[in-house]
């Protein structure tokens, strides 16, 4: 048997009465992008914050790892490797750059976080000019990679990122999305990237999930989801 | 049975109110209640309806109840006696020359103004005046209208700008500035302003009323059979007929399409963004006829209370605190709950009252201390700090109260955050 | 205009420390908990309450000793951790439960309404019971005659209120070292800021809260121990008024903002009897007669919450600094 990154089977999940995820079963293997696409209001968002513990899960496991983690709390989730990046507030807007860094080696010792934070500021030289200024001053795409420097410096081996080109010029998300195959490519990490810009989150997964109406519509290759017309054209509006 | 209850909606409400009436008729003699008990509790049942109408219906933390109530005791205390005065010397002339002469001491040396300050701002005079004030109003019931006209015409204007005037500055913020505002502005009223200026109703000392009402021959042997008078009968009836005409309106209103606007006005903050200033208009007028509901209860129940003291009588636990809990344990937005939280929480506390001597006379060896004293103490507190405990534990058990509202609403807002 | 003495300075100032503090605390329990605590000035009169029965049971005895000045650091220190166990208290068994069961905003300001009920009348009762070493009873006594005298250049005053300021200037900027240096004071502002991201990062938000509670009922403990030496008498029933003006500071410092907060805090504080007492002095002056005003005091924070909420709802910190000094410069014809 194949040991996943992360295994779901039968998830359900929502807020309180409201049941949004319906019998999600799918596998993420190591080093893999799992593309996630779907119209406005299928459940993407849910299906990840339930994974992370954001949502409420009413039944179904997770396992990552081999270990089940279903009913951890996020920020445990957070301390045994898992990542998340919301889709909007990802970053503490009153807070100094250093400061949002420093929170985000939180869980980390002295020494540990100090190399860390090192090592991020050199994959991202951007942020080095600005760790003085607060997190409000920074453009949208400097926000961005801020937050995912933010997911970094944990050392996560799975990361979750929700929409993370929403509300980027069409030139800065390309660049995102560059960044988030670096992660895959070069930091060696696996990824669940929800995105609404279908086209170019297909092109780059390897792996995608349809959602429609809160249940898997398809599961199988991303370039064959690219390809599928029908599909493609019903919901994502590609051509 | 229950099949009826579910053919009949309402019946299930009637046969609440008929195991209520019968619960205080059983209670009466058992906890020593009185016939001013019952009055009692039809003035904080229309305290606690006006209450339900602003902040069950309409969402406003009115925490500043005890202002508007007190408003309207104030109607009596600080302005009818000084219009009766007027009254009686308008209609026998030569009446305050006759109490200059009468109290050489006293009123002597006081103009004619003065004795109208003084009548309900000196506690001397006050005490004197209102007795013989009220012996001509109650002769003559063409007066005694008049006094009456009078007097709740004030309570009931005053009532609504001073409800008008407390939520002024808050009425387009979110609800805990309103809440803030409506406290501070009802704390200082009746503890700084009323309760520390003499010359408006006695200050610290308080002013007692002349009643408004008629002398009632007829009424006298009713009066004795319940060991009471005919002035508190009076004010029974006048009581019980401002409840009935209260919740008639307050339920008619919640099922009029004014009261679905603020339902939603109440269950979505978005509502209050977009539509802030008809948002705020409407909340000036509920907060206007709230508090002039509570004002007309206020200066009813003055009639009985006749020695009205601001801080003192119109305490911020009476007259907002318990209602408040009256209200969350009867269930918000629900007139019967209401009156149903009322009923049980006034016995409650008149039950706490009665059985706290025999609470001291345990507890008092152990910590050393007489009796009567532990008794007094704990007589005062006790009730409070239940009625504290109550509303907590109602919030985190049955927060929809006893009598939950009735369903027609749509998602809450919190839900509707919690997916956006 | 008749200023205000040096005296009635210097008590205007130890008043406004002690109200810095205590909107301090209000707003950091506003910031966390979404919810003004209606608690709050009950808070600080506990913190009174607590010096009363140290000095009836302990340091009478002591008076006029040099042991005796040893209450401006035990009274602040005890009032700190007892009060502070309050509000955590609060804070766990009240708020936190609730806000967890879904209770709205509405809901949690009478919950703690509720607290301040349960908390007066419980002091009331303890005030009235507990066995009293020095009173005889200890319901409504004043702690003015037991405030160790000073005279400085001069000026006669008392020992609390030359070093209530010193105090509050010194826990002012110990919270801000706090909040701007350590990690848990940086998670602090994070959390307040945005809880369910700081989850995401693996700080644990319940606990942050949980120190802000602590703390914001431990500094009203410390200004209701020197208020104790100010007020004229210490009664569980003060607090409903003092809460006006703690709202009024919370409300000019913004709520938003500690800063603010000290701000707005000493502001009112510091004003409310010194426009009081002059407007006094003025008044008698131009009349001739005696004229007294002081009953009507604290009308001055109602004006504050009234004036604020009318035209800058957002307080001092909501204010645009920038424009208002471009506009002035333009209205002056200068730039």
């Amino acid at each position: 048997m194949v040991e996943y990154m992360l295994s779901v089977s039968n998830l359900n999940a929502g807020y309180g009465k409201f049941h949004i995820v319906f019998d999600a079963s799918f596998n993420v293997a190591e080093r893999e992008i799992l593309t996630v696409v779907g119209p406005n209001g299928s459940g993407k968002s849910t299906l990840l914050k339930a994974l992370f513990g954001l949502a409420t899960i009413y039944s179904g496991s997770v396992i990552f790892k081999g270990s089940n983690i279903t009913g951890y709390p996020p920020h445990v989730k957070a301390r045994i490797g898992l990542a998340y990046l919301p889709q909007t507030d990802n970053v503490f807007a009153e807070l100094s750059v250093r400061e949002n860094i420093i929170m985000a080696s939180y869980t980390l010792d002295e020494n540990e976080a100090r190399d860390r934070i090192e090592e991020v500021l050199s994959v991202y030289p951007i942020l080095k000019q600005r760790l003085d200024y607060k997190a409000k001053s920074l453009s949208g795409g400097e926000r961005q990679i801020l937050a995912l420097a933010m997911t970094l410096i944990r050392r996560p081996e799975l990361i979750m990122l929700d929409e993370p080109t929403a509300n980027l010029a069409p030139l800065i998300a390309r660049d995102l999305i560059k960044k988030i195959v670096q992660l895959r490519d070069e930091l060696k990490k696996t990824v669940i990237l929800v995105e609404q810009n279908a086209r170019a989150a297909l092109e780059v997964g390897d792996k995608a999930l349809l959602m429609v109406s809160g249940k898997i519509a398809y599961e199988g290759p991303a370039g064959a989801l690219l390809k599928d017309v029908e599909l493609g054209k019903r919901y994502l509006g590609l051509r | 049975m229950a099949s009826l209850i579910a053919r009949y909606p309402r019946l299930q409400s009637l046969l609440i109110v008929v195991i209520a009436a019968a619960t205080i008729i059983l209670a009466l003699p058992l906890l020593g209640l009185t016939i001013t008990d019952v009055f009692s509790i039809a003035i904080i049942l229309i305290v606690v309806l006006a209450l339900n109408f602003m902040a069950g219906y309409a969402g406003i933390p009115n925490f500043g109840m005890a202002l508007f109530v007190y408003i309207g005791a104030f109607a009596l205390a600080g302005v009818g006696t000084r219009v009766a005065l007027a009254l009686v010397e308008l209609t026998s002339p030569g009446f305050i020359e006759l109490l200059r002469s009468s109290y050489p001491l006293i009123l002597g040396d006081s103009s004619s103004f003065e004795v109208f300050v003084r009548v309900a701002g000196d506690p001397m005079v006050n005490r004197i005046v209102t007795r013989k004030v009220e012996s001509v109003i109650e002769a003559s019931s063409i007066l005694s209208l008049t006094l009456t006209l009078a007097v709740f015409g004030f309570a009931i204007i005053a009532g609504a700008l001073t409800g008008v005037l407390a939520s002024l500055a808050a009425v387009r913020l979110r609800e805990d500035y309103l809440a803030i505002v409506l406290l501070a502005f009802s704390e200082l009223m009746v503890s700084v302003v009323f309760d520390q200026t003499d010359a408006l109703a006695g200050g610290p000392n308080g002013a007692w009323v002349v009643r408004p009402w008629p002398r009632v021959g007829a009424l006298e042997g009713l009066a004795g059979l319940l060991g009471t008078i005919p002035d508190v009968l009076i004010s029974l009836a006048v009581g019980l007929a401002v409840l009935a005409a209260c919740f008639i309106y307050v339920e008619r209103m919640a099922n009029s399409p004014m009261g679905r606007m603020l339902r939603a006005m109440r269950d979505d903050d978005l509502t209050i963004r977009v539509y802030g200033r008809d948002v705020a208009v409407t909340r000036l007028k509920v907060m206007a006829i709230g508090a002039a509901m509570a004002s007309i209860a206020g200066a009813i129940y003055a009639t009985v209370y006749i020695q009205v003291k601001a801080a003192d009588t119109y305490d911020r636990v009476t007259w907002t605190f318990v209602p408040w809990a009256m209200m969350i344990l009867g269930g918000m937005a629900n007139n019967w709950g209401a009156v149903l939280g009322g009923i049980i929480v006034y016995l409650g506390r008149k039950a706490i009252y009665y059985y706290a001597p025999a609470i001291a006379s345990v507890i008092s060896p152990i910590l050393g201390v007489e009796a009567s004293i532990a008794g007094d103490i704990l007589r005062a507190q006790l009730p409070n700090i239940l009625v504290g405990v109550l509303i907590i534990l109602v919030l985190y058990l049955r927060p929809q109260g006893i009598i939950p509202e009735k369903p027609s609403k749509t998602l809450s807002r919190r839900e509707i955050e919690a997916i956006t | 205009m008749v200023l205000p003495s040096p005296e009635f300075t210097i008590y205007s100032i130890a008043y406004g420390s002690s109200l810095a503090l205590l909107c301090l605390g209000l707003t950091l329990t506003y910031m966390t908990a979404k919810v003004p605590n209606f608690a709050h000035g009950t808070l600080a009169i506990l913190g009174s309450a607590i010096t009363l029965i140290l000095i009836d049971r302990v340091y009478y005895q002591f008076k006029g000793e040099p042991l005796y000045y040893s209450i401006y650091i035990v009274a602040p220190l005890v009032a700190f951790l007892i009060v502070g166990l309050t509000a955590l208290i609060q804070y766990l068994l009240i708020l936190k439960p609730l806000a967890k069961r879904g209770v709205g905003v509405i809901g949690l300001m009478i919950a703690t309404l509720a607290f301040d009920v349960i908390l007066v009348n419980m002091l009331t009762m303890a005030l009235y019971l507990a066995p009293s070493a020095y009173f005889g009873k200890l319901i409504g006594q004043s702690l003015k005659g037991f405030d160790a005298g000073i005279s400085i250049l001069g000026v006669v005053t008392t020992f609390s209120r030359i070093v209530m300021p010193f105090v509050a200037v010194a826990l002012a900027i110990t919270l801000h070292l706090f909040l701007t240096r350590t990690k848990f004071g940086i998670a602090m502002r994070a959390s307040i800021e945005n809880p369910s991201l700081a989850r995401t990062l693996g700080i644990d938000v319940d606990k942050v809260y949980m120190v802000s509670w602590f703390l914001a009922g431990g500094l009203a403990g410390v200004s209701g121990s020197f208020l104790s030496f100010i007020i004229e008498s210490v009664k569980p029933a003060a607090g409903s008024l003092v809460i006006v003006s703690i709202f009024a500071g919370s409300i000019l410092g913004g709520l938003g903002s500690i800063y603010g907060a000290l701000i707005g805090g000493f502001l009112v504080g510091f004003m409310e009897p010194m426009t009081t007492i002059t407007l006094q002095n003025t008044l008698t002056a131009l009349l001739g007669k005696a004229v007294i005003i002081t009953q009507y005091q604290r009308l001055f924070s109602l004006l504050v919450v009234i004036v604020v909420l009318l035209l800058a709802p957002q307080g001092l910190t909501g204010l645009n600094y920038r424009g208002i000094i471009g506009r002035a410069r333009r209205v002056g014809g200068v730039g």
